[in-house]
């Protein structure tokens, strides 16, 4: 499969010290998928350097029909012809990223500044040097860092925090309003720092997944009524997200999949793109490559859509222009959009069981077009904006940074 | 986009004349007078020509605003502290129009953007240049200590003006921004001010119902700008991004932000928002004021000398109340808005909410308007219109209420606002050089002079 290619890996990686795996079948009480060694298993993990949490639930390989029938009530064109898929295993966020999950990485911003700043001055100016050679764990960070490829971008603070947490700033509610770059910053810094692979789902495994070996309209029917127990929706929600996991799961354990946060996917939105898709093609030659800034493709319907928008293949699409319009600045914000429809789109990450290659990870990490690249650039010429590697040894020196006193 | 009618503009303005003149007793009087007015010629459906002073991310984007705006606008002559910043804006206003206007649009650009070497102006003396180069509308997007010469040089050479917020950093500043907008009016210049709220139609419909007695009486408003910090540029950010260290003017022009001389502190950089709308909403500014605020996590020496919190209570003419806050800090309580409780009801103004006993109104829109475009609409209307049109009146009001915050906080004291616009305490700089030394200097351990409540002298 193209998707999984050979293993050239930035990371060592070994099942064993990987979490997510057990040795032993885990019995029928734990949701798992066998492996040929081994057993893909729930697992909880701490970001390390911060006090936020996620959990993470295995999703077994399969195959299933991508799009809804004609049949289906409140069906779009863009959801058809349906396509069989393939999809390899992977593990997938049990709820959407949560504000403590994404604060956490927010909070990055003063500490990835710092670092960027000394790493450009520790060899031009003597008192730079002095400052890193006093902090072992940042020199051994800035020594050990192999080249560029592992940098990334920190969202910048927020402007105005009223609009952005306008559906709640709960640390149990789903992280909003950022763009779908800031979103694969975020796994990128995730992977960096804890060794294990996370990116965006794809089109075809987010359905996959919200699916849950379903072919209704919804994971657990077709009547929409019966939303009210598993999604947060435009009549139920109140004008605001609510707690991820508050509502009942899918078949595969995974909560919201049906509203509170639509959720970002890595596909550019083509309305006709199912068509021009073989039969019996695997999720990873699916994807719809983005190449330009928008429409890209969000799913699930949020707090603020109708519950015909939250159907399982419900496919909605960006549009940068009308959400960052009151972005005062010139390039407009590569991390935050300021308009209402954004502050109903967050996302949620998925760890494939093959690790991905280097190109891959570029693919799903980085800026992918050249417009993206360019404004990231331009704000970080301007001192408006953060980047720095994100490997295992960053948590350390930010703490030391913090120990310190150098940074809060 | 529907073009607001510029006539929106004027009741604020006559408001505010007509409370000035009744509230301000001694001291100068702030007021402009309407029969000084003259009607602008009009410049109907002629080309704009549009200097662009100060070329970061703001004025760059109004920049591109104003290109967007009905008729024929060219981008002119640039203008910037750093060389660098004014071709890097170019090459993004360049780029912003391709994406807006699509492939095939090289003509239509090289027709609205005519920036030739020869009129990109660095340096602190750019501006004149810029100001001088044949344009008829200059933007001033430079940081606010710079606003009071530069709007002085843009009306006495006869150019309409857009200008960012806030208007000045001092009182004296203030006063020459006063009088400077009063030679606008008799000059027949356009002046807009970036207070966009006042294009917003949720806050023109819901401060208009306000006005005219929706709950009553108002006695109480609370502002707040309470977000997470801001950008920070350190001397080897300077050194990063233009290949040197810098002198000390350099690093504080970079790093302007940070510095009273150039920022005037957040509350006045930022919350005057928040603050203006309160006025706004009173038709009045504040007589008194009196807080507190101090650096409580932004301690090191590249945050120079400005607070990182405030808290200010005002006193309004008829004894209301406006509460301000404003905080750069994360992790903190966050509220970007503004509230007004009145003798018959309550007002949720930044969310367009009014609640009485009777009932509840709230603002909704089909649309989106970009407030940001909006104004620059609605500036470039007047001017094809000959319609007066100069929003200095409240905006110099409102940077001067902030001002008044700022020197409540600093000193601890009680203050009167007669007292404080007739403050002779003047920060900007004796000489405008790179080489120059700036008005404040850092002491052998890199810090800052910082505002001592209780012991430093702000009037």
């Amino acid at each position: 499969m193209a998707f999984i290619a050979s293993l050239v890996l930035n990371h060592p990686l070994h099942a064993k010290d990987l979490r997510g795996f057990a040795t032993e079948n885990p019995g029928d009480t734990v949701q798992s998928v066998a492996n040929d060694e081994d057993f893909m298993v729930p697992y909880v993990c701490s970001i390390p350097g911060t006090y936020a949490t996620f959990e993470m639930v295995p999703v077994p390989g399969g195959e299933y029909l991508l799009g809804s029938p004609k049949s289906e009530a409140n069906r779009n064109e863009d959801e058809g012809p349906q396509v069989t898929v393939k999809v390899s295993p992977f593990w997938i966020g049990k709820c959407e990223v949560s504000w403590a999950e994404y604060r956490a990485f927010m909070a990055q911003y003063e500490a990835f500044k710092k670092l960027d700043s000394l790493r450009f001055a520790r060899s031009r100016m003597e008192s730079a040097k002095k400052e890193v050679d006093a902090l072992p764990e940042v020199k051994k960070y800035f020594d050990e860092q192999k080249t560029e490829v592992d940098a990334v971008t920190c969202p910048t603070p927020l402007y105005d925090s009223s609009f952005t947490y306008a559906p709640g700033e709960e640390p149990n509610q789903p992280a909003v309003t950022m763009t779908q770059f800031a979103a694969k910053q975020y796994t990128k810094w995730l992977s960096g720092i804890t060794g294990e692979q996370y990116r965006l789902p794809t089109e075809a495994e987010w359905e996959y997944a919200a699916r849950a070996g379903s072919e209704t309209a919804y994971s657990f029917g077709d009547d929409p009524e019966s939303i009210e127990e598993y999604g947060w929706y435009e009549d139920n929600s109140d004008f605001e997200t609510h707690p991820v996991g508050s509502k009942q799961p899918n078949a595969w354990g995974l909560h919201d999949m049906h509203g509170n946060a639509a959720e970002w996917v890595l596909d550019a939105y083509e309305p006709e793109h199912y068509s021009q898709l073989k039969s019996d093609i695997s999720a990873a030659e699916a994807v719809a490559w983005p190449t330009r800034l928008f429409p890209r493709v969000i799913r699930g319907g949020s707090w603020l859509s109708s519950p015909g928008d939250c159907r399982s293949a419900a496919r909605q699409q960006s549009d940068d222009p009308e959400w960052n319009l009151s972005d005062p600045n010139l390039p407009k914000s590569p991390w935050w959009f300021t308009e209402e429809q954004a502050t109903g789109v967050g996302f949620r990450i998925l760890r494939p069981l093959e690790p991905m290659d280097t190109e891959m990870q570029k693919k799903v990490w980085d800026a992918d077009i050249k417009r993206i690249q360019q404004d990231v650039a331009d704000r970080l010429d301007e001192g408006r904006g953060a980047q720095t590697a994100a490997d295992k040894q960053l948590p350390e020196a930010v703490d030391a940074l913090k120990l310190s006193g150098k940074i809060q | 986009m529907p073009s607001q009618s510029s006539s929106d503009i004027t009741p604020s303005r006559r408001d505010f004349v007509k409370q000035s003149t009744a509230v301000v007793a001694g001291g100068m009087a702030l007021a402009t007078n309407l029969s000084k007015v003259q009607a602008g010629t009009p410049l109907g459906d002629k080309q704009i020509k549009v200097a662009l002073i100060g070329c970061g991310g703001r004025g760059t984007q109004a920049a591109a605003q104003a290109l967007s705006t009905n008729g024929n606008v060219t981008l002119w002559a640039m203008a910037d502290a750093f060389d660098k910043r004014i071709e890097q804006s170019l090459t993004k206003l360049n780029r912003t129009l391709e994406q807006n206007l699509g492939e095939g649009s090289e003509e239509i650009i090289a027709e609205k953007i005519q920036v030739p070497l020869d009129r990109q102006f660095a340096g602190l003396d750019g501006y004149q240049k810029a100001i001088d180069s044949g344009v008829d509308l200059v933007i001033l997007a430079t940081p606010p200590g710079f606003r009071p010469p530069q709007f002085e040089a843009a009306i006495e050479a006869g150019k309409h003006v857009f200008t960012e917020k806030p208007l000045a950093v001092d009182a004296p500043g203030v006063r020459r921004v006063l009088a400077a907008g009063e030679l606008a009016d008799q000059k027949g210049l356009c002046v807009g001010v970036g207070l966009q709220r006042h294009h917003q139609p949720i806050y023109l419909e819901t401060v208009k119902r306000l006005q005219e007695g929706a709950i009553g009486d108002i006695l109480l408003t609370r502002v707040y700008w309470n977000s997470g910090p801001l950008w920070v540029r350190t001397k080897t950010d300077f050194f990063q991004s233009y290949g040197h260290e810098p002198t000390e003017m350099e690093y504080q022009v970079n790093n302007w932000y940070y510095f009273n001389w150039l920022c005037g502190d957040h509350i006045v950089e930022q919350h005057i928002h928040n603050i203006d709308v309160s006025n706004w909403v009173k038709q009045a500014h504040p007589v008194m004021a009196k807080g507190m605020g101090g650096r409580e996590r932004r301690t090191a020496p590249e945050y120079g000398q400005i607070f990182d919190h405030h808290a200010v209570e005002f006193t309004y003419p008829d004894g209301s109340t406006m509460m301000s806050e404003c905080r750069h800090m994360d992790g903190c309580w966050n509220q970007v808005a503004e509230f007004a409780a009145g003798t018959k009801g309550t007002a949720d103004i930044s969310r367009g909410k009014i609640i009485t006993p009777s009932g509840e109104w709230q603002f909704s829109s089909e649309e989106t308007i970009d407030p940001y475009q909006q104004e620059h609409d609605d500036l470039f209307a007047a001017i094809r219109s000959g319609q007066p049109y100069n929003e200095i009146p409240y905006g110099a009001e409102s940077t001067m209420t902030a001002i008044l915050g700022r020197m409540a906080t600093y000193s601890g004291k009680l203050l009167e606002w007669d007292d404080a616009i007739n403050s002779d305490i003047d920060i900007s700089p004796k000489e405008y050089s790179f080489a120059a030394a700036p008005p404040v200097v850092p002491d052998k351990n890199g810090n800052y002079p910082v505002p001592v409540p209780g012991v430093t002298k702000v009037i």
